[in-house]
């Protein structure tokens, strides 16, 4: 589903984040990136959704030639991933409830849709007593919860999670990858990336572990988190 | 499902618009003053070269003829004069009108009507007062005038009384009509400066705002357009205030701004006919019509150029 095909990325001085990555995402699958800090996951994920072109290589969404794909068929494409940013990404001058329903908006879903299945991916993260809330009235947890909210709300079919543990005290980052595991059962797709070496352990999924920009290990089943 | 849309991005633009309380009230007041400074600029200036158009319609030059000229000789260099290109009006007023009307105006001074009476006969001139269609051209209609053919006929041009202050006026007119404009031109792009810059820093809050929409995956015209509609927003907000502090101002000041009267002791020939109040009453469509559309192209441009910068992801 998602194919990396000997792609490199470099940031301006020549700093290279990733080198020469080859790697292929099934559909269905639950794959945990994992790696120390500045690993290159982060870029890793930017890469899968365009905020980022690679140097270097070629990127496939199925079929898609991600280099070869128009700017204004880039929205169509995000609209099929997913994604809960490191730093959250919430719309400040939005409310929780505006903020997940946003992608509804732009989908063009009627108002009655929009308010059920918010409300429905609010009650899934364990806030919905907060929809009239803004971003900065929370807690990071609270936020990040949000942040997840929005990234399921429509069903994508690809969701890309990034260190989705970080902010969240250890029951509530247990909740939230107990919620990615039932999001996987249920049909999509989850990449994971996280340096949290007890939850990727106690997963039993694949893991890629990456280390100064390279992967050093692709474990397909039964993965750990070895470093 | 596009009128939804449509509907959703109004309601967005609406609500960033009221959420922003603060910026948008700086903006919104930026804008103002500078739509106002605009339009007070422009009817000054307006009101400056009206008045200049106003004394050029009182510049002529007189010619006075021997009292011994025919009437028929003086109507043949009326004639003559008429046909010049140059000339835009004329007017002849024989001796005996000249007389009559001498004596009307001083009828109130006992000392001139009682000289008056002493006289035997008219002491006038017949005279032809002639307006130019431009200032430069009188130098022209007084060569012509000064032709050998008239110089039995025509006693004297008052045009080297008049040459020295028709000059000034002629260069005043040009400068300042001259200088009129560059002075719009260069405060019109001094303000546009301005309101793109604040334009450009209210959307600079929306930075992160834009980034994340394009990441969700919503299309370039629904992130764009609420942000499009707020610049409006601006400028129709910004018009109103405008155009009401104008009103405002226009008749708070009504009984100063008899500016004819003023100056002519009365009399009111101008262009306004009246008042700037009245001008402004008469002409307070065309105002605020232009003040707004102002408005708008300034807000929508500004806030167009500023959110398409973050667009790029």
């Amino acid at each position: 589903m998602i194919i990396f095909q000997a792609v490199s990325k470099n940031y301006i001085n020549n700093i290279s984040s990733l080198e020469d990555i080859n790697l292929v995402i099934n559909r269905g699958e639950f794959v945990s990136i994992v790696g120390q800090s500045g690993a290159g996951k982060t870029t890793l994920l930017k890469l899968m959704i365009m905020e980022e072109k690679p140097t270097k290589g070629e990127i496939f969404f199925d079929k898609l030639m991600l280099s070869k794909i128009k700017k204004s068929s880039l929205p169509t494409l995000r609209r099929n991933i997913g994604m809960v940013f490191q730093d959250f990404k919430l719309i400040n001058t939005k409310t929780v409830f505006e903020n997940v329903a946003f992608v509804l908006e732009v989908l063009g879903k009627t108002q009655i849709e929009i308010n059920k299945s918010v409300t429905a991916a609010l009650d899934i993260v364990g806030i919905k007593d907060k929809d009239s809330c803004f971003p900065y009235q929370l807690s990071g947890g609270e936020q990040q919860r949000v942040a997840i909210a929005r990234a399921i709300v429509h069903h994508p079919i690809i969701l890309i999670v990034d260190e989705p543990t970080g902010n969240l005290d250890l029951l509530n980052g247990w909740e939230i990858v107990k919620l990615l595991v039932k999001i996987n059962e249920l049909g999509t797709t989850v990449i994971l990336a996280t340096h949290n070496r007890e939850i990727v352990n106690s997963l039993n999924k694949r893991v890629v572990t990456l280390d100064k920009g390279r992967i050093v290990q692709d474990q397909a089943t039964n993965g750990k988190y070895i470093i | 499902m596009f009128l939804t849309k449509l509907k959703r991005i109004f309601k967005t633009a609406i609500v960033n618009f009221w959420r922003n309380g603060s910026i948008n009230i700086a903006t919104t007041g930026i804008m103002t003053v500078t739509l106002l400074s605009i339009s007070i600029l422009v009817i000054l200036t307006f009101l400056g070269n009206s008045l200049i158009e106003n004394f050029k319609t009182k510049i002529d030059i007189s010619v006075y003829f021997f009292s011994e000229a025919s009437e028929e000789d003086i109507l043949k260099v009326r004639d003559e004069v008429v046909a010049l290109p140059e000339v835009r009006e004329i007017l002849y007023i024989s001796k005996e009108q000249a007389w009559e009307r001498f004596k009307v105006q001083y009828s109130d001074n006992p000392v001139i009507s009682q000289g008056i009476g002493e006289l035997d006969e008219n002491p006038l001139f017949a005279t032809l007062s002639i307006k130019a269609k431009n200032m430069d051209q009188y130098s022209k209609i007084n060569e012509f005038l000064s032709n050998a053919r008239f110089k039995d006929t025509i006693q004297k041009v008052s045009f080297d009384d008049n040459k020295t202050q028709i000059a000034k006026l002629s260069l005043i007119t040009k400068t300042a009509q001259k200088d009129g404009a560059i002075v719009i031109l260069v405060f019109v792009i001094i303000s546009l400066f301005v309101i793109f810059n604040a334009v450009r820093l209210t959307m600079y809050n929306y930075k992160q705002e834009v980034k994340i929409m394009n990441l969700v995956g919503a299309g370039k015209w629904y992130i764009q357009l609420p942000f499009i509609i707020e610049g409006a927003l601006y400028g129709i907000i910004g018009s109103i205030f405008s155009i009401s502090i104008l009103a405002g101002m226009i008749f708070l000041t009504k009984d100063a701004q008899n500016i004819e009267s003023f100056l002519y002791g009365g009399s009111s020939a101008g262009v306004f006919k009246g008042s700037l109040t009245e001008y402004f009453k008469n002409n307070f469509l065309l105002i605020f019509g232009v003040q707004l559309a102002a408005g708008i192209f300034i807000g929508v441009l500004s806030s167009l150029i500023a959110i398409r910068k973050y667009m790029k992801i």
